[in-house]
């Protein structure tokens, strides 16, 4: 070691020094201040307190329902697993999960319904995450509003919530759990409730939606709220078999009403998703007598038919995509009639509207036997002009000899008017379980086109990823039941 | 600049200010000078580059090309210097200063297979003896054939360190490998090691993401690398801290180990310029297979026929049309693949005086892929000052930019993917798309136009200062900045897929700043003869500031390729992220007799990202050297020469992502009336009781050399445990939040062993023959996923389809139903009912390495030709050959149809419709001949006659050859580096052969 040879007091400067640096160490080290950081992309909690947040919340809770209905682009959605578990579509692409659910034969660990991403979390995913939200807004109105204005929408988030609790009964297995966050942040687990629990449920938001007028909360109940809420009931009622209720609940929506989710170009989370998967890419095709059970939709519908005038509910027409005129789908080897109901992708989606409410009370009628009358209502809404369709387009239809044949007819009208809106599910599920039909001649069965056959599948599953909630009873999901 | 930022930069210049003013104080004194040589002690030939330094002070010098070295204004006394060089065994020597007087010493080096005297980088920068720490680091630093071969610091790591496993993916050029030390630890978190150039945090993502990814715009699967921005022509070393063992000290940011990087530094004397010229080709050698299609007699409704595979076959839904069989290959019968090719030029000159050596470098390179839009080309340079301002103060300040582009082809998981596309395509020609899946051909598809354009610069500041003989203060601090463009875009009615036609524009300009500084005091005495203590207190700060745009639009107009140009579907948005950590850090050194090293730390660490209920974490850490053979105690041995034992224990961590312990919710566009307005969706579940992950680690080892040193045998074992995984727990759906919430679950334990061999075999003139044997095993299990609730485990986490964390098992492990089958009729045709499937999913392999081992030999003749080679070996692993399953599922694979392939394809064909893709998960091991390089140096003689010092030629190959019975294309390939787990080879452009041919030349 070398001679230092230092001097005492340069030795004591130098001390000083070094404990000036070793307090600055130290300082830096134990400022709390260092380690905030800013996030100005996001908002917090917190913000979403008061009343200023209310029409935040109901525009969040109107956006969640409409990619969880048939909004975004990235996968299916209830419209679309609906359209490929029934006859309204067949796949024509090459994506398992999606062929999964066409061949009816669902796994619970599908991803398309639920998966562990960070943009999107698949179709089961999604209905949960728009009931959460109408939920969270209905609770925000509640805590916060205080005039007519601070209301407006209130009437119109309940009726969401309801309507959610409609495609968790038409759609799923029959035990679906409804879970929530608590105000603490803790959870609260669901345990699997049946779809007659889950329309009780749908049809007290509604009630509580019609009640807004005389609960003195100062919301206003418009004439369009009145009848989303009105729609909804009575389909709630008709998918519990209770025809007159549900006429009784629509009696007074004018056919002409419509409420609509509004698509745009102004998001991709925006768009209609019919039109990404589709028109767009090429995923599903419209179905023509699948398997030999479905209806003829793509013959019915399609816009260069020789054989006649298409009827415009299903209009479609045979793929171009590509710059060879392809005709095929995505998969390149699958014919594709690609659906023109919503030919942008801001075409907007009906979530109800007064066809709806035509179509419950002919079929109450002909719950009654009142096959005439059904057929009544059935014609005056095919001529009435409604959405445009001209009456040459769809001419009277003749009242069918027996009662099944006037179910097949009332349902294929159903079938038409209400495609690609989520319905069709819930009625062929109605053929098995409120008419009696068998499942063979209800859903496609047999070889499946794509290979293999198909399997028993009659709705769809809660998927694995909800027995993380230790309240689900794994097993209590049911495919095969209606 | 925000105000954290500006109170950091004050604090730090009063600290630098506080330096100068103690610098002031130290007396000028009449110093003296040493001057010496150090020559190799087998061939007396100089040792260049030979690190000479003044033990327990701040001075040292980098010897010149001829051996000498020179020191200058060294204060009158007695010291001790040390010479060591990278294969040489060190040297220390006494030597007394006299006040004017020059000392002069010589060094004669004996080379040596063993490595304890190398000295290595602590985290908070200061340098230290191998034979001082007690966990196993790995140095590298690579022979300019290496360069050469490796072509980029991934390939060069790649087979070189024990534990370190280099998944190169593909072979895009520009894209990223997977890197893994010591097996994967984290399940929702980077299992990337963390980098460190010169003592600061140098970026390092991989992925899709914008906040942790390495791009914002996906193309299939390969992203660009970051760890690649790197210049290996600028490296002096590479230093390998395996696991929190040996790099506790770097806190919550070191589970996954440390990678310490070394840029070189000047040489005093005159200026020494190296000059290299490179030029090579990059070649696809695959054989691609052919698309099949067989038809039935039988035809749909709509007229059209339909595939009649052998399943369908059996199972009577259609007879095949004997004539129909297809064969057609897109990918030969319309080649996309071109001859790539690398060219690359630079030139570096070091030089200066006692007091200040500079080394600057300037370099370009360009290599365009095998498909004509693969392109990468980067040019950067770096400024390198060391300054010895007083004989205790010396500085070191660095500075490096690199300027580059790339352009990405579609590839991988892509339908408009150019191996994809042919390979998924048809069995038959036709005059559009001839063949290729996505309706066009690949060169119509090339008109989308993906580059990243990145410009980084990284400044560092070195500094050590030792006002007395006992205490030294260092303190490091720098700047890693990346400003990273990435840009797509999408010419008009130019590609025909979706909405493409329309044409679009993605703008996403990111820039990601790295903080670093350190600050350190060293306190070092002897309490007693023949013991040091040396005490260190550190404060560490770092900091990560994310700054991205993300810009979208369509309908471009014609002719225009910027966002000014778009005129529909705009869309627009922010990432802004920022993490902190602040550190405290005390560490005691005890040095017995310099043979028995005793060292204990203890890290404190907060970080901004930590839940707002938990407050900070410790990081402890204890390492143990003895260096045995040196006691008096020890047997002179010939056969064992030296032997050193040595423990390590230590406890690293892993940060919470941005935002992963806080709730949040994201904006929505909303059409409500017709009108767009704001809506809310939720963005993140939070968890204010969010812990970093914890990761301990022991290792036990021990470094001996055997005859004379000529043989060096390091051993190493090693178990590491990470605790309190940050697990995204899926929530039950019905929550209606987010998929996944961020909890400190479950445990993952890796061990193994490690070894290096690395022997002299012969140095006999006119033939040298060095041999390096490396091997490394690695056994992950992830232990446990903790509980939901009481008595409620959480279940198996999904990966994907055919990946699944479970309890028991390897992370990522391979899980699908298992097939059996017979060929029970005889017909050479496997039916359904000749097939068996477990009835659940059962464990099929882990998707990474088991084993690795590798073999470097180098051959020298006439001391002016080498060869050399590097052979890698890795075994006990699976791949998903996901290529062949979906060519399969396609109805596009031979065995599809054709009756004479082998039954077990034809099981894993039907396999895909049954639901279990087992048949197409492999044993992936493989050997490979990954590196091959000859190099000619030129006889002193004949480079002086051109005025130059050294000339050498060396031609080198990579990826050359591949022993395996993998079917797919390549056994690395991996369509998904930038994710943790998911591991397939799908569609992918798999590794290409290169060879390159360089000059280099110093003068």
């Amino acid at each position: 070691m070398r001679d230092t040879n230092s001097s005492t007091s340069r030795r004591a400067t130098l001390i000083r020094h070094i404990s000036l640096f070793v307090a600055a160490t130290t300082i830096a080290c134990n400022t709390e201040s260092l380690l905030k950081v800013n996030d100005p992309d996001v908002a917090r909690p917190e913000a979403l307190n008061g009343v200023a947040a209310l029409p935040t919340l109901r525009n969040g809770a109107i956006g969640n329902f409409g990619v969880a209905f048939d909004g975004g682009v990235s996968d299916v959605a209830q419209v679309h697993a609906s359209a490929l578990l029934t006859d309204e579509f067949i796949n024509t692409e090459t994506f398992p999960t999606r062929i999964e659910i066409d061949q009816r034969a669902i796994s619970l660990t599908n991803t398309s319904l639920a998966n562990n991403g960070t943009t999107g979390g698949g179709t089961y995913f999604d209905i949960n995450r728009a009931r959460a939200s109408a939920d969270q807004a209905v609770d925000a109105y509640k805590q916060f509003a205080v005039t007519a204005g601070d209301s407006t929408g209130y009437p119109e988030v309940l009726a969401l919530s309801g309507y959610t609790y409609i495609l968790f009964a038409e759609n799923y297995c029959g035990a679906v759990p409804i879970s929530r966050q608590e105000a603490d942040g803790s959870f609260t687990f669901g345990a699997p409730e049946t779809t007659n629990t889950l329309l009780d449920s749908a049809i007290s938001k509604f009630n509580q939606a019609l009640a807004v007028r005389s609960t003195g909360t100062g919301a206003p109940l418009t004439a369009t709220f009145l009848n989303l809420a009105s729609v909804g009931k009575g389909r709630a009622l008709l998918d519990k078999g209770d025809y007159a209720g549900a006429a009784a609940a629509v009696a007074n929506v004018p056919t002409t009403f419509q409420y609509n989710y509004l698509h745009s170009e102004t998001s991709t989370r925006q768009n209609n998703g019919t039109w990404a998967l589709t028109q767009s890419v090429g995923r599903f095709g419209e179905a023509d007598a699948e398997a030999g059970i479905g209806l003829r939709f793509a013959s019915d519908g399609d816009l260069k038919s020789a054989t006649g005038p298409h009827d415009p509910r299903v209009a479609d027409s045979l793929a171009r995509r590509g710059s060879g005129g392809s005709a095929k789908g995505f998969d390149g080897a699958t014919n594709q009639m690609v659906q023109a109901k919503y030919p942008l992708r801001s075409s907007a989606t009906t979530i109800a509207d007064g066809v709806e409410a035509r179509l419950i009370q002919a079929e109450a009628a002909l719950s009654t036997g009142d096959a005439a009358g059904a057929l009544t209502i059935l014609n005056a809404l095919r001529s009435s002009g409604v959405r445009g369709y001209s009456a040459a387009s769809l001419p009277p239809l003749a009242l069918q000899a027996t009662t099944a044949a006037q179910v097949d007819q009332l349902f294929k009208e159903r079938a038409y008017w209400l495609y690609l809106t989520s319905h069709r599910l819930g009625d062929m599920r109605r053929l098995i379980k409120q008419y009696g039909r068998a499942v063979n001649s209800v859903f496609p069965n047999g070889a499946y086109f794509k290979g293999g056959t198909y399997g028993t599948d009659v709705n769809l599953p809660v998927p694995q990823q909800e027995q993380n909630n230790p309240n689900y009873v794994a097993g209590s999901c049911k495919q095969n039941e209606a | 600049m925000n105000q954290d930022v500006r109170r950091w930069l004050r604090r730090s210049l009063s600290v630098g200010a506080m330096l100068t003013c103690i610098a002031s104080l130290a007396r000028a004194q009449e110093a003296g000078t040493i001057t010496g040589r150090v020559i190799d002690g087998s061939t007396n030939a100089p040792v260049p580059s030979a690190q000479v330094t003044l033990v327990g002070t701040t001075r040292g010098v980098v010897a010149g090309d001829d051996g000498r070295f020179r020191i200058s204004g060294v204060r009158p006394g007695t010291y001790q210097i040390r010479a060591l060089r990278l294969g040489y065994q060190a040297s220390t020597q006494n030597i007394e200063v006299t006040s004017g007087g020059t000392a002069d010493v010589s060094f004669t080096l004996a080379p040596t297979a063993v490595s304890l005297e190398e000295v290595v980088t602590t985290a908070t920068g200061e340098r230290e003896r191998k034979r001082e720490i007690g966990s196993a680091v790995s140095t590298l630093q690579p022979a300019t054939e290496q360069v050469a071969a490796a072509q980029n610091v991934s390939q060069l790591l790649a087979g070189k360190v024990p534990g370190v496993d280099v998944q190169q993916a593909g072979g895009t050029v520009g894209t990223a490998s997977r890197v893994r030390i010591r097996g994967a630890n984290s399940i929702s978190l980077t299992n990337e090691p963390l980098i460190v150039v010169d003592g600061i945090r140098f970026n390092n993502n991989v992925g899709n993401s914008g906040t942790t990814g390495s791009t914002t715009i996906g193309v299939g699967g390969q992203v660009p690398s970051r760890l690649n921005d790197l210049n290996p022509e600028d490296i002096e070393t590479y230093e390998v801290l395996k696991g929190p063992a040996a790099a506790a000290q770097y806190g919550t940011a070191a589970a996954n180990g440390v990678i310490q990087i070394t840029t070189k530094r000047g040489r005093s004397g005159r200026p020494r310029w190296t000059t290299f010229v490179e030029g090579g080709t990059i070649r696809d050698v695959t054989d691609y297979p052919a698309n099949y299609l067989r038809v039935a007699n039988e035809r749909n409704a709509n007229g059209s026929r339909r595939a009649c595979t052998l399943d369908s076959q059996t199972r009577g839904l259609c007879t095949p049309n004997p004539d129909s069989l297809l064969i057609f290959n897109p990918l030969v019968a319309n080649s996309p693949f071109i001859d790539g090719h690398r060219g690359a030029y630079g030139a570096s000159v070091s030089g200066g005086t006692d007091q200040v050596t500079y080394y600057l470098s300037g370099n370009y390179d360009r290599e365009q892929g095998v498909f004509e839009v693969s392109q990468d080309q980067r040019a950067s340079g770096r400024a390198n000052l060391s300054m010895q301002l007083r004989d205790n103060w010396n500085v070191q300040v660095g500075s490096s930019y690199l300027a580059g582009h790339t352009r990405l082809p579609q590839n991988d998981n892509n339908v408009l993917g150019v191996v994809s596309s042919g390979l998924l395509g048809n069995a038959f020609d036709d005059p559009v798309a001839h063949g290729y899946l996505s309706g066009q051909i690949p060169q119509a598809i090339y008109a989308i136009n993906t580059r990243q354009d990145v410009n980084r610069f990284e400044n560092t500041l070195n500094t050590s200062y030792q006002p007395l003989s006992w205490l030294t203060a260092t303190g490091v601090a720098g700047l890693d900045y990346l400003n990273r463009y990435d840009n797509e875009v999408v010419p008009p009615n130019q590609v025909a897929f979706g909405s493409l036609p329309d044409g679009q524009r993605t703008s996403n300009p990111y820039q990601i700043y790295n903080y670093s500084a350190n600050a350190t005091l060293s306190a070092a005495f002897s309490p007693f003869s023949g013991i040091k203590s040396t005490t260190k207190v550190s404060g560490l700060f770092n900091k990560e500031l994310i700054r991205g745009t993300q810009a979208f639009g369509a309908k471009l107009l014609a002719g225009t390729t910027s966002l000014s140009g778009t005129t529909a579907r705009f869309a627009v948005s922010e990432t802004n992220t920022d993490n902190k950590t602040a550190s405290k850090l005390i560490r005691e050194d005890l040095a017995f007799r310099d043979r028995i090293f005793v060292s204990g730390a203890i890290r404190n660490d907060k970080n901004s990202a930590f839940g707002q209920n938990f407050g900070s974490i410790n990081y402890p850490s204890a390492t143990v050297s003895w260096v045995v053979n040196e006691e008096p105690f020890f047997p002179k041995l010939n056969a064992l020469s030296s032997l050193r034992l040595r423990a390590a224990t230590g406890k690293s961590g892993q940060k919470p992502n941005f935002r992963d312990a806080i709730t949040y919710y994201n904006s929505q566009t909303v059409t409500v009336s017709g009108t767009d307005a704001a809506g809310i969706v939720v963005g993140g579940t939070g968890n204010p009781n969010l812990r970093p992950e914890r990761s301990r680690e022991t290792e036990l080892g021990f470094d001996a050399g055997f005859f004379g040193e000529r043989i060096g045998f390091e051993f190493t074992h090693y178990k590491k445990k990470t605790d309190d995984l940050l697990i995204a727990v899926p929530l039950p759906p019905s929550l209606g939040l987010t998929t996944t919430q961020f909890q400190n679950l479950g445990t993952v334990r890796n061990q193994g062993n490690e070894f290096v061999l690395n022997a002299k075999v012969l140095d006999i003139n006119p033939v040298a023959f060095d041999l390096t044997i490396a091997g490394s095993s690695n056994d992950n299990k992830l232990i446990s996923l903790g509980e939901l609730s009481p008595g409620v485990p959480v279940p198996a986490i999904i990966v994907n389809t055919q990946q699944q964390h479970r309890v028991g098992y390897p992370l990522g492990g391979y899980w699908q139903r298992a097939i059996t089958f017979t060929d029970a009729n005889n017909d050479g045709i496997i039916a359904r009912s000749e097939m068996t499937l477990t009835d659940t999913a059962v464990y099929l392999g882990n998707p990474f390495p088991k084993q690795q081992y590798s073999i470097s030999p180098t051959l020298t003749l006439l001391r002016y030709f080498r060869v050399s080679a590097l052979f890698d070996h890795k075994g006990k692993y699976k791949l998903f050959n996901n290529t062949r399953r979906f060519r399969c599922s396609f109805g596009n694979c031979q065995e599809a149809y054709d009756p004479t392939r082998p039954l077990a394809d034809q099981a894993a064909s039907i396999g895909i419709s049954l639901g279990t893709d087992a048949g197409y998960i492999e044993d992936a091991t493989f050997t490979k001949l990954r590196e091959l390089a000859f190099t000619l140096t030129a006889p002193d003689s004949w480079t002086q006659r051109f005025g130059g010092r050294n000339m050498s030629l060396t031609v080198a190959g990579n990826n050359l050859h591949t022993w395996t019975n993998y079917t797919g294309f390549d056994p690395e390939i991996n369509s998904t580096p930038g994710l943790n787990f998911s591991t397939s080879d799908f569609l992918t452009l798999p590794p290409t052969r290169n060879w390159v041919v360089r000059l280099t030349t110093s003068f």
